[in-house]
């Protein structure tokens, strides 16, 4: 099920979501940096011409500044925990319903569920459903940003 | 005049950044409300005049799709404008939320493109109040 085209459709749709909801913008020529940093993750799961998931995972220092660029505080400390978490789940939620056109076609109708937030510190604590379709890693100067799709192949039409 | 906004998403992020951006349009702001889904929204709508409807789509409760459904067959507010705010990529549900006289942002957006189109809602609903 992993296509590689849907790894690139991944990234240009998290890159294009982070660069203008949150004017952050990739670190070029980054691509081998560890990240040993804790993350935090939250999915969204969808159904329709086919079912599955989208998680992302973010490095926890990324997270205050991603939050307080979204919500347009200048001092990133501002932003409580809580809209650090809803931020995270929004991020999820429009990458999310930018890939599913890609995935499904322009007429291709899905329902999204409501986007949650991993109960554990790294991406294994979001609920997973299906097979790995593609994914992206995306480097901001704080940490890193990962995007994973999962489909469920037996509910592809 | 002031005008009455009525934002309807389940992300607060999402509320607050459409309410600072709407700080820099051209629009004179009157009562801006809150609602994290459909219901609330109706329930708002039935307590005050709104004169504008920010909507997202996907929503727990009641989506956003019911929500304008409702609104569109209230005589009272069937000619609210309202602008969809989300990621639908659906061709067939964008057309659909437009036949209804829905406005549509895609998300991500910038503040330019909601400014844009509030300002140019705002020269239209000049001109009918002149008319």
């Amino acid at each position: 099920m992993k296509n590689k085209q849907f790894d690139e459709d991944i990234f240009r749709a998290a890159a294009e979501t982070v660069e203008v909801l949150a004017l952050m913008s990739l670190v070029p020529g980054a691509e081998s940096a560890e990240d040993s940093q804790a993350k935090r993750s939250a999915h969204v799961d969808f159904t329709g011409p086919c079912d599955g998931s989208l998680v992302i995972s973010i490095s926890q220092r990324l997270l205050p500044e991603l939050a307080g660029n979204m919500l347009g505080e200048e001092d990133c400390a501002e932003c409580t925990s809580y809209q650090q978490g809803d931020a995270l789940k929004e991020l999820a939620n429009v990458i999310c319903g930018n890939i599913l056109p890609i995935v499904g076609g322009a007429e291709a109708i899905f329902h999204v569920g409501t986007p949650r937030l991993a109960e554990g510190q790294d991406s294994a604590g979001a609920r997973q459903r299906g097979a790995s379709a593609g994914g992206a890693e995306l480097f901001l100067d704080q940490g890193i940003l990962r995007v994973d799709l999962y489909i469920n192949e037996e509910s592809v039409v | 005049m002031s005008l009455n906004i009525l934002i309807v998403d389940d992300s607060a992020v999402i509320r607050k950044m459409i309410i600072k951006t709407l700080g820099l349009s051209a629009l004179s702001l009157g009562e801006v409300c809150e609602a994290s889904n459909g219901q609330e929204a109706l329930d708002i709508m039935e307590q005050r005049w709104i004169d504008l409807v920010f909507a997202d789509l996907n929503m727990p409760v009641m989506d956003g799709e019911v929500m304008i459904e409702k609104i569109r067959s209230n005589p009272e507010w069937a000619d609210v404008p309202i602008i969809v705010v989300s990621t639908e990529g659906s061709r067939t549900r964008i057309e659909k939320l437009k036949s209804q006289g829905a406005h549509f942002v895609h998300k991500p957006f910038s503040p330019e493109q909601i400014c844009n189109l509030v300002n140019n809602l705002l020269g239209l609903w000049h001109e009918k109040q002149t008319v």
